[in-house]
């Protein structure tokens, strides 16, 4: 399957360990984040996580279901 | 009015009506400890002789009442040693908040005596976890930890509170609540994937429910008999959902996987739609997952939206509330289609393959538990630990309602059983417990019984004493060419002699004669008592699915 670029953002509550937990859950499924940023957001309690990670869409969307295991996870979208 | 932050802990901890908490002080809890101290009346203290012991407890305690455990350690050792009981909880969905102790804020991240990084370490087994260093934070973070806990899908959240935070004070007028409405995810069933799914099972000819852990977990047992009753639909059960249906009828074709029976792989093999509840198919359940359910669409229904499709291929998968969308199934009308070609064909793979030992040579470990399950009451919670004896017990013991079978399903953590009983006990007074154990996994955690004698707890002991970390020889016996490395356990001490010196009543048992009377004695007993069972030492769990083959080249015994 052929792989490019894409965007994946996830909106989660701040809390300890919330980008370990993001950096460690792409990385355990073999999906390597190319950068990560970090934005406020207009609620000061709710950060965005901004990643390019290289994988195919269909890969990218099964996987990125799974991030609403965290508790923190309120939203994710993929570009 | 001022108030300590140990004093918000318990007020917390009473506003939740926490009646037992599981705990063992340290250095960096005594001034929560100090605290308790005058509310020991009511908030009982159940003192292990372990952490990992009385983490355990609280998760039997969980899982048998439906509340949540509540653990308070201390900092460094005192937190570590709960993290493989924190693991076991979370793979298997138990409802834990686990306060741990920390060193004063001041001196975090200065390798203080009894320092670690207790969230880090704890942060991929939890669902939430805290670290609170402002006293303002304690109360709304409690509340939180208990809500996250216990709602959706349940899991385990620590705390961890510094030392000077649990001493320090605030005024009563700054205490702030949680806002839980952030928290808290909808769960709207999709009324059409509902009737998609009736569509599917109305165009069915071999259909079958698989009931898991969310089942018992959601309180969902009874929505689940209706809907298979009203439809006539059969039924089988992961390890982690037995209770959900009584073990003795048409409908149930009991386990599937690894060491389900071969009429319950059978079904799934064979069946044309496969309708799962709280299911998460983890590898034991799928064998090769290419060929899993080869002839069936399957419709996966899960409160938990990163479960859907995970592992396996899903046609239809419904995000809800078990309970909200069951209740919705079984409020539609029968759908008054005819099964039993298919259930006739179920029962007919049972009859020529059922489950079963050879009643001669050695004592049988699978004898010892049909005696338990005739003597002891429907109601009885069964512990297993982990290996051959969990296995054994899953197929011979006939459970007949839910939250009656505590055993370590996702983790599979040896030295389980013995502290999770004494949970189970202490939720459940009135009812019998019996924990069945190996050899192996009752030396894990063999401290306990310490505690069983300290609070009286009428628990019951079965040890299957092979000694062999059976399960693995097993593996070694059949795949590693009989090479038993290091799984031989011929130096076992004499386990009836260790209860009686903690005054704990024993037996030991080695002849099939005498099987019967010893087991109605663990029974009738109205103390505690252990039963050292030495039994067949090469007796192997039949049928089984090597790791990674298809349910269908399922092994019915050693010569397979």
């Amino acid at each position: 399957m052929n792989k490019s670029k894409k965007l994946v953002d996830v909106f989660a509550f701040n809390g300890s360990n919330v980008l370990l937990k993001l950096v460690t859950f792409f990385e355990k499924r073999g999906l390597k984040i190319q950068s990560i940023n970090l934005f406020k957001t207009e609620k000061s309690n709710i950060t965005r996580f901004n990643m390019i990670i290289l994988s195919n869409e269909n890969e990218l969307k099964k996987c990125c279901n799974q991030l609403f295991k965290f508790v923190e996870t309120i939203d994710v979208k993929i570009s | 009015m001022k108030t300590t932050g140990a004093s918000i802990i318990v007020k917390k901890l009473l506003e939740q009506n926490v009646e037992y908490i599981f705990g063992y002080p340290g250095g960096s809890v005594i001034p929560l400890f100090d605290e308790l101290y005058n509310h020991f009346d009511k908030i009982k203290l159940i003192q292990p002789r372990h952490e990992q012991g009385g983490t355990h407890a609280a998760d039997g305690y969980a899982r048998t009442t439906g509340k949540v455990g509540v653990v308070i350690v201390t900092s460094g050792p005192g937190a570590t040693n709960t993290i493989t009981g924190i693991a076991t909880a979370y793979l298997d969905s138990v409802p834990l908040v686990v306060i741990t102790g920390q060193v004063p804020v001041s001196m975090m991240g200065s390798d203080a005596f009894q320092e670690v990084d207790t969230t880090a370490i704890a942060s991929p087994i939890t669902k939430a976890n805290f670290l609170v260093k402002d006293i303002k934070e304690l109360s709304s973070t409690l509340d939180l930890a208990f809500h996250i806990a216990s709602s959706s899908r349940p899991g385990p959240v620590l705390v961890d509170i510094p030392s000077d935070v649990q001493k320090a004070e605030i005024e009563l007028s700054e205490i702030k609540r949680a806002d839980l409405s952030e928290f808290k995810r909808k769960s709207n069933v999709n009324q059409d994937d509902i009737e998609k799914l009736f569509t599917l099972l109305k165009q069915s000819e071999k259909p079958l429910i698989i009931a898991g852990g969310g089942v018992i977990i959601s309180d969902s047992s009874e929505y689940v008999k209706k809907f298979v009753k009203k439809n006539n639909i059969p039924m089988i059960t992961t390890l982690m959902g037995k209770g959900t249906y009584p073990d003795n009828n048409d409908l149930y074709y009991e386990g599937v996987g690894m060491h389900g029976t071969y009429y319950g792989n059978y079904a799934v093999q064979n069946s044309d739609l496969i309708i799962v509840f709280g299911v998460r198919f983890s590898d034991r359940i799928l064998g090769n997952v290419k060929e899993f359910a080869p002839k069936a669409k399957i419709v996966q229904i899960d409160i938990d939206i990163s479960e859907i499709e995970k592992n396996v291929r899903v046609d239809i998968g419904i995000k809800g509330d078990l309970r909200d969308v069951l209740k919705k199934l079984v409020g539609y009308d029968s759908i008054n289609k005819d099964f039993t070609p298919w259930i006739k064909e179920l029962k007919r793979i049972r009859e020529e393959y059922p489950l079963t030992y050879e009643r001669k040579g050695g004592l049988k470990p699978q004898y010892l538990i049909e005696l338990v399950n005739k003597y002891f009451p429907d109601d009885t919670v069964i512990v297993a630990d982990v290996g051959q004896n969990q296995m054994w017990t899953a197929q011979f013991y006939k459970f007949k309602k839910p939250r009656t079978f505590l055993t370590t399903g996702g983790l599979g953590t040896m030295g389980y059983g013995l502290p999770a009983a004494i949970g189970a006990k202490v939720g459940n007074p009135d009812k019998e417990v019996v924990v069945i154990t190996g050899d192996g996994g009752f030396q894990m955690n063999i401290q306990e019984l310490m505690t069983i004698k300290r609070y009286g707890l009428n628990v019951k002991i079965l040890i299957v004493d092979n000694a062999y970390l059976g399960m693995v020889k097993q593996w070694q016996e059949l795949f590693y060419n009989k090479r038993y490395s290091a799984t031989p356990f011929n130096d076992n001490p004499d386990f009836k002699k260790i209860a009686e010196v903690i005054g704990i009543k024993s037996k030991t048992l080695k002849k099939w004669k005498n099987a019967e009377k010893v087991i109605k004695e663990l029974y009738e007993a109205k103390e505690p008592m252990l039963v050292h069972a030495l039994v067949d030492r090469e007796e192997d769990v039949f049928p089984m699915v090597p790791a990674g083959a298809s349910l269908n080249e399922i092994l019915l015994n050693k010569e397979d």
